[in-house]
């Protein structure tokens, strides 16, 4: 909401307080003042004169010669605007003024005549064209008559405090208006305010037009029917008020509207009457289908349920949103219908983003317009529009709504808040905000039964008035303190394993990599995962973010192509985070962690870094073929943890690779975290090492490349049981020559807790484990 | 015999001092005490002497014996020291050659800003939580007494499956399941993804990081959800943050503030971090509203409690000074290997 500082100083007595402390003490009571801006902060130097006598210049067809009277003398001045005329009170910047843009003026000659200076239009002080009145678009600034001669034009018509944009919570739509934002201030600087008290109109003439409502979409509507208006140019001081609260300046009658609606933060709009038809107001809700033409030119499709202003036979407007085309407000307008509404604030809001149609008023009637407010408004466009008219009456309907009192206890203040007060202390500072309240006793607690004017719609439970306390009372008076520790935290076992997990992935290399949750189908698809049941969503962000990621594999890819695209020479990444999927209707989600590799090693090396990782968690994991598509079917396995699958390890597809234009070799494994982390991680009971030393025999096997080592090592310990102690492949060796056999040598230590083995001993025990080899495995020493 | 021992001496000690080489060393000891030596023959000779001359000139030869042991053994301590010296000399390598490493992987300079933040609030004795990411629409607005037409609750804010089911556009939910659990006392923070209908720019992403704490006893007040977070902006930015608490609107909470902070990086003197201002918008906070406690089933005359929320892309952000939140979720390998762990 903007707010004009010198319309501010008009409604409070801010005598003495200066914009910084509007700026910081409004700030702590809860109005937020992000900005302030002022014609000054680029313009200085501009002052007012009045045009002596205007000639053609000698030398250029569409150029003018002045004499401008500055106030304490008469300076030539060539200006190009077509609007001069002689007796004009004008915006003239003198040489060494400084306008918008950092535009310094001189002396200086045009086509061979001498000018003194620059006729100045109001887009070179700073104004924005959007609010520049249509009679000012192309040409220079005419004053009034009346506008000061000589004097500094932003300081003649107070504009140089500038204008505040104050951010309103949700909770506060009374502050979308200088009413409620008057009382504000006078609530925190605890000054005077002098508002315009709410007239009562029973006595004007009832109107001629009949006002039919629907009480449910629309419960108050009070028309103004005036007679003998003229949709003439709104006085200066106006046109420059709307200019700087943002509005364009239009005419009288829009003029009024716009200035009541900032005012008093009631909307209304002006209907030329004569073109409404004899039938009066009816307001009803649209059926499906119905189109109309809104004053914006544009053609709008209505739905059941919207709110429509008609004359009983068509459209003329969108019920606090838009007027209607060929009702608004021309040149030729004598009689006027203002209209002061309150309708359905939820549905306001529905039709307004639905049409894309978010105005100045649908934005405050979608926050609600209390009678009173309605009231308010009325009282005001009176005001504005005293002796310019010939006649007024009113028709119309409005209900008064009484706020609930609320009972609020003394003892919550300290027990809330911290801070301890005095009844009539509270009483002070509810009397600060217009508050009215009585002492009473409930249930046993003394405490205030507090009444709030109106437009604090907001107040409705004793922690309402509480924070009220809390704001006038000043956060930073409230003394800061520790609670208690009642019960000491212990840290879940699954972040400290989050935590673990991490360290050992940085430590093994690997980068780490945030990914998005939702992703383009299309990489599902590409990636080759058959997803039954997408998760899609319904209103994504665009179809690249549209469907939750099954796999934490699919961003991964995505992060290796762009990064080898970039030029990355081998990566290895990693991402801990969810992945969606439906499981019998439900939507689910797991934690994972995927590594990628590209050009960092094989399938041997991620592998290696698994079995580090859950050598580390205390599991033992067997690999068995893979069964994902997305892998090389002979270089992937599942990796099984007490029958379940725990992830997955793999060489990416050629075909898989070739369809994300990957090159080089590209290793991934995703590993369920939710499962791994199940795991508990075997408590450490310390064993004495034995006593007695070991023996270690190597062995070195030919066997059918087909045999897997796997295989080696369960005949190895099946044999070898109880005196072996570690067996560990230690070398594997093919030769082109051996047709399909291979090499494999292990290393195996021997030793018993209890004894020296003596060499006969460990021969025999060798001795069987060859045979079995030799047995089972057709395995030969080499 | 006495002169043939000065003799052996004299010639031994100009031989001796030749020697370069520990063979040479051994040849000489050969030369002289091995059992052709010419000592040893001396030696052998001594049984010839007549009986009364045999003790002095054996007590000579012996110490000409000990004198030539000595010697060698002297000589060859300072050969095998030169040779050392000489191997050592021959070992120079070049020091400023690269050294052979293993690569240290890189963290997430967010989840760097999450570890900073979980050990501060540990500190505090706050839990850690978790929760889902696709949430019910009771729990991430109903719950939280967000009101029915309040504009978070828009397709154009917030991402949804279906009518009951959304996105989680904030970590709330999960002191909601959290209350909805446990009984008071609570003191717990949750970390995690969130996701709003924004368009992907410079300052916005769909997707996020929040960070949110909620504590709940009997007696907790507004002076405790000061102290708290003075002591974490304190923890987390240096013991001179300080912290000013501006009134401000949740649904949630009732009061609500926004807490600015002393900016970190130019200590309040005004820089390009914090607009000139001095001052960072960090935090959102508030005594929880009654209906949410009552709603969880705490009883809110017993408990009060307050709750406070912040972004961790905008803490990273102002830390590591990233411009762009954008590189926050391209992991660009440039980008991530900036950071340390």
């Amino acid at each position: 909401m903007k707010a004009q500082i010198a319309w501010l100083r008009e409604l409070v007595d801010l005598e003495g307080i200066s914009v910084e402390q509007m700026i910081s003490r409004m700030t702590m009571s809860g109005t937020n003042i992000e900005g302030v801006e002022s014609v000054c902060d680029e313009n200085r130097g501009v002052i007012i004169a009045q045009i002596k006598s205007v000639r053609a210049h000698p030398d250029a067809k569409k150029l003018l010669v002045c004499d401008i009277d500055t106030g304490t003398k008469v300076v030539q001045v060539v200006t190009g605007a077509p609007n001069v005329k002689e007796g004009a009170r004008v915006l003239l910047a003198l040489p060494g003024a400084r306008l918008f843009g950092g535009v310094d003026i001189q002396a200086t000659e045009l086509r061979g005549v001498h000018s003194e200076g620059m006729l100045c239009s109001f887009e070179e002080l700073g104004y924005s064209k959007s609010v520049i009145a249509k009679e000012y678009s192309d040409g220079i600034v005419i004053l009034p008559e009346d506008a000061p001669l000589g004097e500094e034009f932003a300081q003649a018509y107070g504009l140089c405090e500038g204008v505040m944009e104050a951010e309103i919570t949700f909770n506060r739509p009374d502050c979308l208006s200088m009413y409620g934002l008057a009382r504000e201030f006078s609530a925190t600087f605890e000054r005077e305010a002098d508002l315009l008290p709410r007239k009562d109109f029973s006595t004007l003439p009832p109107g001629e037009v009949k006002v039919e409502i629907d009480e449910s979409i629309c419960p108050a509507y009070i028309a103004l029917e005036f007679e003998g208006v003229e949709a003439v140019s709104s006085p200066f001081s106006w046109q420059l008020r709307l200019m700087e609260m943002g509005v364009r300046p239009i005419n009288l009658l829009v003029d009024a509207t716009n200035l009541t609606m900032l005012y008093s933060g009631s909307p209304t709009h002006a209907f030329d009457q004569d073109t409404l038809g004899p039938e009066g107001i009816r307001v009803r809700a649209a059926r499906n289908g119905e189109v109309t033409e809104t004053l914006d030119g544009v053609k709008r499709k209505l739905c059941d349920g919207d709110i429509l202003i008609t004359n009983g036979e068509r459209i003329i407007a969108i019920g606090g949103i838009m007027g209607g085309e060929d009702t608004q407000i021309t040149e030729k307008t004598k009689r006027v219908l203002v209209e002061f509404a309150t309708f359905d604030k939820k549905q306001i809001r529905l039709t307004s983003k639905r049409l894309g149609l978010r105005t100045e008023a649908s934005a405050r009637f979608e926050k609600g317009v209390e009678s009173q407010r309605i009231q308010l408004a009325v009282s005001i466009f009176l005001e504005l529009m005293k002796g310019r008219y010939s006649s007024v009456k009113l028709s119309g309907i409005l209900f008064e709504k009484e706020r609930e009192a609320v009972f609020m206890r003394y003892s919550r203040v300290a027990l809330l808040l911290g801070i301890t007060l005095k009844p009539d202390e509270i009483m002070r500072l509810f009397e600060r905000i217009e508050f009215s309240y009585e002492e009473i006793e409930r249930n046993g607690e003394r405490g205030l039964l507090v009444r709030a004017p109106f437009y604090r719609s907001d107040i409705e439970i004793e922690a309402d008035l509480l924070e009220e306390i809390a704001r006038l009372y000043g956060f930073d008076n409230i003394p800061s303190s520790l609670p208690a520790l009642n019960k000491p935290a212990n840290q879940y076992s699954a972040t400290l394993k989050e935590w673990k997990l991490r360290e050992l992935l940085w430590a093994l290399g690997i980068d780490e990599t945030v990914g998005y949750s939702f992703v383009s189908p299309g990489h599902i698809q590409r990636l080759g995962l058959d997803d039954q049941e997408p998760l899609m969503l319904r209103n994504p962000l665009g179809e690249e973010f549209s469907q939750m990621r099954p796999s934490l594999l699919v961003t991964a890819l995505e992060c290796l192509v762009n990064n080898q695209k970039r030029g990355a020479q081998s990566q290895a990444i990693y991402e801990i985070g969810n992945v969606f999927y439906r499981e019998n209707g439900e939507m689910m989600q797991e934690k994972k962690l995927s590594i990628s590799i590209l050009d960092a090693g094989d399938f041997y090396v991620l592998k290696g870094m698994i079995e580090m990782i859950l050598d580390d968690f205390g599991v033992e994991a067997r690999y068995e073929p893979g069964t994902s598509s997305f892998f090389h079917p002979h270089r992937s396995a599942d990796i099984i943890v007490e029958g379940n699958i725990l992830g997955n390890i793999g060489v990416l597809h050629p075909k898989t690779a070739a369809v994300w234009e990957l090159e080089g070799e590209v290793v991934l494994a995703e590993i369920n975290l939710e499962r791994l982390f199940s795991y508990d991680i075997p408590e450490t009971v310390f064993t004495a090492p034995s006593r007695f030393p070991t023996s270690a025999r190597d062995i070195a096997l030919l066997v059918d490349e087909k045999v897997t080592h796997e295989q080696i090592v369960d005949v190895i310990e099946a044999e070898g049981v109880p005196l072996l102690q570690k067996v560990e492949l230690f070398d594997t060796f093919s030769h082109p020559s051996w047709e399909g056999k291979k090499s494999m040598a292990y290393h195996m230590v021997f030793g018993s807790d209890e004894r020296t083995l003596n060499t006969e001993e460990v021969e025999e025990i060798y001795d069987r484990i060859y045979t079995r080899l030799k047995n089972q495995l057709h395995a030969q020493r080499r | 015999m006495k002169e043939q021992l000065n003799a052996i001496r004299i010639k031994f000690s100009q031989e001796i001092d030749e020697v370069q080489e520990l063979q040479e060393l051994e040849n000489l000891r050969i030369e002289f005490l091995g059992k052709n030596g010419a000592l040893t023959e001396i030696l052998r000779g001594m049984g010839k002497l007549p009986k009364e001359d045999r003790p002095i000139m054996g007590a000579l030869a012996n110490e000409v014996r000990d004198e030539l042991e000595a010697k060698i053994e002297r000589r060859k301590e300072e050969i095998k020291e030169s040779l050392l010296e000489e191997k050592i000399k021959s070992e120079w390598i070049d020091i400023t050659l690269p050294g052979k490493k293993a690569s240290i992987g890189h963290p997430h300079p967010s989840t760097l800003t999450i570890r900073e933040i979980i050990d501060v609030f540990h500190s505090m004795g706050f839990v850690l939580e978790d929760g889902p990411e696709i949430e019910t629409v009771l729990n991430n607005f109903d719950a939280l007494n967000s009101p029915p037409d309040h504009p978070s609750r828009d397709m154009s804010d917030t991402f949804y499956f279906d009518e009951k089911h959304l996105l989680r556009t904030h970590t709330s939910p999960v002191q909601v399941r959290t209350m909805m659990k446990q009984k008071p006392p609570i003191r717990m923070i949750s970390i995690g993804r969130c996701f709003r209908n924004d368009a992907l720019d410079a300052t916005h992403s769909p997707m996020f990081t929040q960070c949110e704490g909620l504590v709940i006893d009997e007696g907790i007040t507004m002076g405790d959800l000061k102290g708290t977070l003075e002591q974490f902006v304190r923890l987390l930015f240096g013991a001179d943050t300080e912290s000013v608490f501006r009134p401000h609107n949740f649904p949630f909470t009732e009061p609500s503030a926004e807490v600015d902070i002393t900016c970190f990086k130019c200590k309040g003197a005004g820089c390009r971090f914090c607009s000139g201002s001095g001052a960072i918008e960090i935090l959102g906070c508030g005594m929880v509203h009654p209906a949410v406690l009552e709603h969880c089933g705490i009883d809110s005359e017993k408990y009060t409690g307050f709750a406070f929320g912040m972004g961790i892309e905008r803490v990273a952000m102002l830390r590591y000074e990233i411009d762009d939140i954008r590189y926050l979720f391209e992991n660009d390998q440039r980008f991530t290997r900036q950071f340390r762990r």
